[in-house]
């Protein structure tokens, strides 16, 4: 009899859902030319005073860049799924769901943020951001953008299905995205004057541990929840 | 002793069923909103007159009897909701979920309310309508979660899904609020401190203070009565089909009342 371990699923579905972000990559660069677009709109609006943008100021605008890019390419991680009846599937399956949610999460990072920290010191030098500061920001980003994707993939999850989604997605995730914005800026605050980031910094990988460790299980009682009488 | 604790739990989760819950507040919902009337009246006038003006901040202060139950409400409604959402998550209690619905509009209301007066009590104090500091940035987007939590209610159109949806809304956003509040405190805070905590003793004289007590107990019997006849209403709507709905509204039919509910009797 054919048996599917656990480990053996969740590769198999790993490199399923790469094979998928490879196969529509047009969606995934949307997003990347969008963080790329924004973050430039602030530098063109600026009128060539770019050189007046205080380090605070640059380092705002591409983390709220960072921010709308990865709202954006939101709709689409559990959108056709649920369109074509997979997640149906796997609800009716014996896979635990909270892995799903965990791969979906991390694929969606892989796809969106990891490139965005590829861009990120190309548009810092346009900016004028210091060069000391680069590694404090990736970090800031690295670290941020995880907790965005998996809260991001909650939010995502509690609405799939309803018409004009997107909208009401801003709307809805901004507000829960201000507390990793808060700390991350405070963070480089800190380190632009020179003071101790220690603290923020701390509460920021608090709150990573925290919803890497929660988000699959809540995700998983989401999607049990919320599609059972859909 | 023992069976006399049953006898009051058993009472308490009979309250939570809609037929009763609909006595209840039917009963109650008048007694409240004229006490709370009451309450108000005598708090405006001590806070107008009989409170002595502030020596810093001379009358100006006087903005605080709204600003401070609003803002108190504010919060406190959210945290009902949350409680709510809990109970209808996990023991799927309706009537929580129903409260919870009818909360959320008179909640977003007492944010506005606090922003604004907020607002017009920090012009002449700090010199600007607005600063981003940790209690009014947390009031903020309180605000949002308020208007994000309407708008999800209204987008999506099965009661059921959406009672449970937004449950979880509520619930994310509960975690959000301290953390938002804390983060901004470390870096700006321009706000006084609190007056009023359980921990010490209030830094307000009597004089002061028990006008500011008697509107916060006004505001909350006045959302109390609110919360209680919006959810008749709607427990209403939500049970026409139960036996004890027709029975309600056909007795009031029969006495010449108007059908306001809504509602076309069968």
């Amino acid at each position: 009899m054919f048996k599917l371990s656990y480990w053996h699923f969740a590769l198999q579905l790993f490199y399923l859902e790469l094979k998928r972000v490879v196969h529509r990559r047009v969606d995934w660069i949307v997003g990347w030319l969008f963080f790329l677009l924004v973050v430039s709109i602030f530098g063109i609006s600026m009128g060539g005073q770019v050189r007046q943008l205080s380090a605070v100021n640059a380092v705002s605008i591409i983390w709220v860049g960072v921010i709308l890019s990865i709202l954006l390419s939101l709709d689409k991680v559990f959108y056709s799924d649920f369109k074509q009846g997979i997640l149906d599937q796997y609800l009716s399956s014996p896979i635990p769901l909270s892995l799903l949610v965990l791969l979906k999460i991390t694929v969606h990072w892989l796809a969106t943020a990891l490139p965005l920290l590829f861009l990120i010191p190309l548009l810092a030098l346009c900016l004028g951001l210091p060069f000391y500061l680069l590694p404090m920001l990736l970090l800031t980003v690295t670290i941020g953008t995880q907790i965005l994707s998996a809260t991001g993939c909650l939010g995502t999850l509690l609405i799939v299905g309803l018409p004009r989604a997107g909208m009401l997605l801003g709307v809805l995730l901004l507000p829960l995205y201000v507390p990793t914005l808060l700390l991350a800026i405070s963070t480089l605050i800190g380190c632009i004057q020179g003071n101790t980031v220690m603290g923020s910094m701390t509460w920021l990988c608090v709150l990573w541990i925290f919803t890497q460790l929660f988000s699959p299980l809540l995700g998983a009682n989401i999607l049990k929840v919320c599609l059972k009488n859909a | 002793m023992r069976n006399m604790l049953k006898h009051c739990i058993k009472t308490l989760i009979s309250f939570a069923s809609p037929k009763y819950f609909y006595v209840l507040a039917s009963r109650l919902y008048p007694w409240m909103l004229c006490f709370s009337f009451i309450c108000l009246s005598i708090g405006t006038y001590a806070a107008l007159y009989l409170a002595p003006s502030d020596f810093q901040q001379g009358d100006a202060f006087r903005i605080l009897y709204v600003h401070v139950p609003s803002a108190f409400l504010s919060l406190g409604i959210y945290t009902i909701i949350a409680i709510c959402a809990c109970l209808y998550l996990v023991w799927k209690v309706k009537i929580a979920d129903i409260i919870a619905t009818c909360s959320a509009s008179i909640g977003a209301t007492f944010t506005l309310l606090a922003l604004t007066t907020g607002a017009i009590w920090g012009k002449p104090m700090w010199g600007a309508w607005w600063v981003w500091d940790a209690r009014l940035t947390s009031e903020l987007i309180l605000f949002f979660l308020y208007l994000g939590y309407l708008c999800l209610r209204s987008a999506v159109s099965s009661p059921r899904l959406s009672a449970k949806v937004c449950s979880i809304f509520a619930l994310m956003g509960l975690i959000d609020i301290p953390i938002i509040h804390f983060s901004v405190k470390w870096w700006n805070t321009l706000h006084q401190g609190p007056t009023i905590s359980r921990w010490a003793k209030p830094a307000m004289p009597w004089s002061m203070l028990w006008p500011l007590l008697t509107m916060l107990l006004g505001f909350g019997l006045f959302y109390i009565s609110l919360v209680f006849m919006r959810s008749r209403t709607e427990l209403i709507r939500r049970e026409r089909q139960a036996q004890w709905v027709r029975v309600i509204l056909k007795e009031s039919s029969s006495c010449n009342m108007p059908n306001t509910y809504g509602v076309v009797i069968s």
